[in-house]
């Protein structure tokens, strides 16, 4: 990313590290706090540059929005382990030509990940509301399969959300799990999104280009809702996959 | 002099509030504020301006704004020096406000006006009307400027738009009291704040066109702020304590006075009380 290294400030929750742009380099009121935990895992591997496109998909499509100026993205990627691609920055720092296409390999730490995007979302929130921003926040994770490779359990993920949507620091968090290429999967995605307390489940069936072009409006839609909601007390409304 | 390293930079800002009693009584937030930083040598210029519509006069929501953005565009014209000579910025105000002013009624334009500017080495405050000047200092001390009319008749800079209107305001208020009270604290947050100093000034209203307010130690001054009476207006709240929460910036980037106002706005909301009756401008410079 473009971002040095003295423009960024670093955190960790329950041993899951995050970094974040530094607060005294923002100067708007409000800001959306948005994480992507994408899916690398070795069964994904077939559709390696969808998640590749995701990335730079959705960046550009929120750089469309007109609360382009109130997000700070987050993208980590995951298998066995937690990667964070860039911390919270701001679209405009965020260079999409340094994305790679992910190497998928290696197990599914889903409940990881999810804990991993939602703690450090209310971390940072918490640093943003202490210095006066008003702030709320969207995870959004992208897997094709349930998890098996974890150090954190469901029950840890519920908490935390529950945590995160309780705490003074974010006034509202939305979470949605996208199950991709996950049919066999679906009811353990589904029984997932109900233990961990996360408010959507889309199943978007195949990677098909049709269904992917549909997932990227569907994400970029869902960030652009729950930015506008900010202000409101309350989270945006899910939407329609 | 506070012996200290030389200001870096200056953030500026400004944020406004409708007061309570405005919404009960439907009326529109007649208070307007503008800051911002005009390059130039040096640090360049800091500037801040806060107007407050009288509240039984017409449309002053809308005057107020004009008298805000004449100031500005003075304050950005003239620098520093505009405020060196009361007689000549009035007229300077008046040369852009007053065309505008001509397509309203006259009781539109009745409305206070507080100017700021600093270039890092000096500061100065013209009141015209009523409010508050808050300086803090770098070594924790808050010090502030309440000015204040006894008849709650400010003199508007409107009344010399209209002659007749300003012989009317003599005659019924010319003779109440100006007033600027100075208090100086020394507010740590653990302790609370401690009274240092306190004294008053006191003159005929009539003699007095507009308050100017000289920051001293500007190298020792960290924030600057000029509000409008409504930051005396929290109920229950002594003047300190009115201020303090108001000017506990945490982070002078960008919309760093917008943020404390509406900080400060979701707490009077989910509590239920603290905010102020009348409406609230803030506008500030910060010293970094």
């Amino acid at each position: 990313m473009k971002l040095s290294d003295d423009k960024l400030t670093t955190g960790a929750v329950g041993g899951f590290h995050f970094s974040a742009v530094r607060t005294d380099t923002l100067g708007a009121p409000e800001y959306t706090l948005v994480t992507l935990a994408l899916d690398r895992t070795g069964s994904v591997a077939g559709f390696a540059d969808v998640l590749f496109k995701i990335k730079q998909t959705v960046v550009e499509a929120c750089r469309k929005s007109p609360r382009s100026d109130y997000l700070l993205l987050r993208v980590i990627e995951f298998n066995s382990a937690i990667d964070e691609v860039h911390g919270f920055l701001p679209l405009a720092e965020i260079d999409t030509n340094a994305y790679v296409t992910p190497h998928c390999t290696g197990l599914t730490a889903l409940n990881d990940a999810a804990f991993a995007a939602v703690s450090a979302t209310r971390a940072y929130g918490q640093t943003l509301s202490k210095q006066d921003y008003l702030t709320n926040g969207i995870v959004v994770v992208v897997t094709d399969g349930d998890d098996n490779a974890s150090h954190t359990t469901v029950s840890m993920v519920a908490a935390e959300v529950k945590k995160a949507v309780q705490s003074e620091a974010l006034e509202s968090l939305r979470t949605v799990l996208v199950g991709v290429n996950a049919a066999q999967l679906g009811s353990e995605l589904k029984a997932f999104q109900a233990s961990a307390g996360f408010d959507q489940f889309v199943d978007v069936a195949d990677a098909s280009a049709a269904r992917l072009a549909k997932l990227f409006d569907f994400v970029s839609r869902s960030i652009s809702a729950q930015s506008q909601s900010l202000g409101t007390g309350g989270p945006s409304q899910a939407l329609t996959f | 002099m506070t012996n200290l390293p030389p200001t870096l930079a200056i953030c500026a800002d400004s944020a406004f509030v409708t007061g309570r009693s405005h919404i009960d009584r439907g009326l529109p937030c007649q208070d307007y504020a503008l800051a911002g930083v005009e390059a130039g040598p040096g640090l360049g210029l800091g500037w801040a301006v806060v107007s407050d519509g009288c509240s039984t006069g017409g449309k002053t929501d809308v005057g107020a704004r004009m008298w805000a953005h004449a100031a500005q565009r003075v304050l950005r014209r003239d620098g520093l020096a505009a405020l060196d000579d009361i007689e000549r910025l009035s007229q300077s105000v008046l040369e852009i406000a007053g065309p505008l002013l001509d397509n309203f009624d006259n009781d539109d334009g009745y409305a206070t006006l507080m100017l700021l500017a600093s270039d890092g080495l000096r500061a100065r405050a013209v009141v015209y009307g009523d409010g508050v000047v808050v300086a803090l200092k770098r070594d924790g001390r808050v010090c502030f400027w309440g000015i204040h009319c006894t008849s709650n008749a400010p003199r508007y800079l409107n009344y010399t738009r209209d002659p007749k209107a300003e012989t009317l305001w003599e005659r019924a208020w010319g003779q109440g009291e100006h007033r600027v009270y100075y208090n100086e604290y020394r507010y740590e947050p653990d302790m609370g704040a401690e009274l240092l100093a306190t004294h008053a000034t006191c003159a005929p209203a009539a003699e007095v066109r507009a308050q100017v307010i000289d920051i001293d130690d500007v190298p020792g001054t960290l924030g600057l702020f000029i509000c409008s009476d409504g930051a005396l207006t929290f109920p229950g709240a002594t003047p300190i304590q009115a201020l303090l929460p108001l000017t506990a910036v945490q982070n002078p980037t960008g919309a760093f006075i917008q943020r404390r106002l509406a900080a400060l706005s979701r707490k009077w909301a989910k509590t239920g009380d603290g905010a102020p009756v009348d409406d609230l401008a803030v506008a500030a410079l910060w010293l970094l």
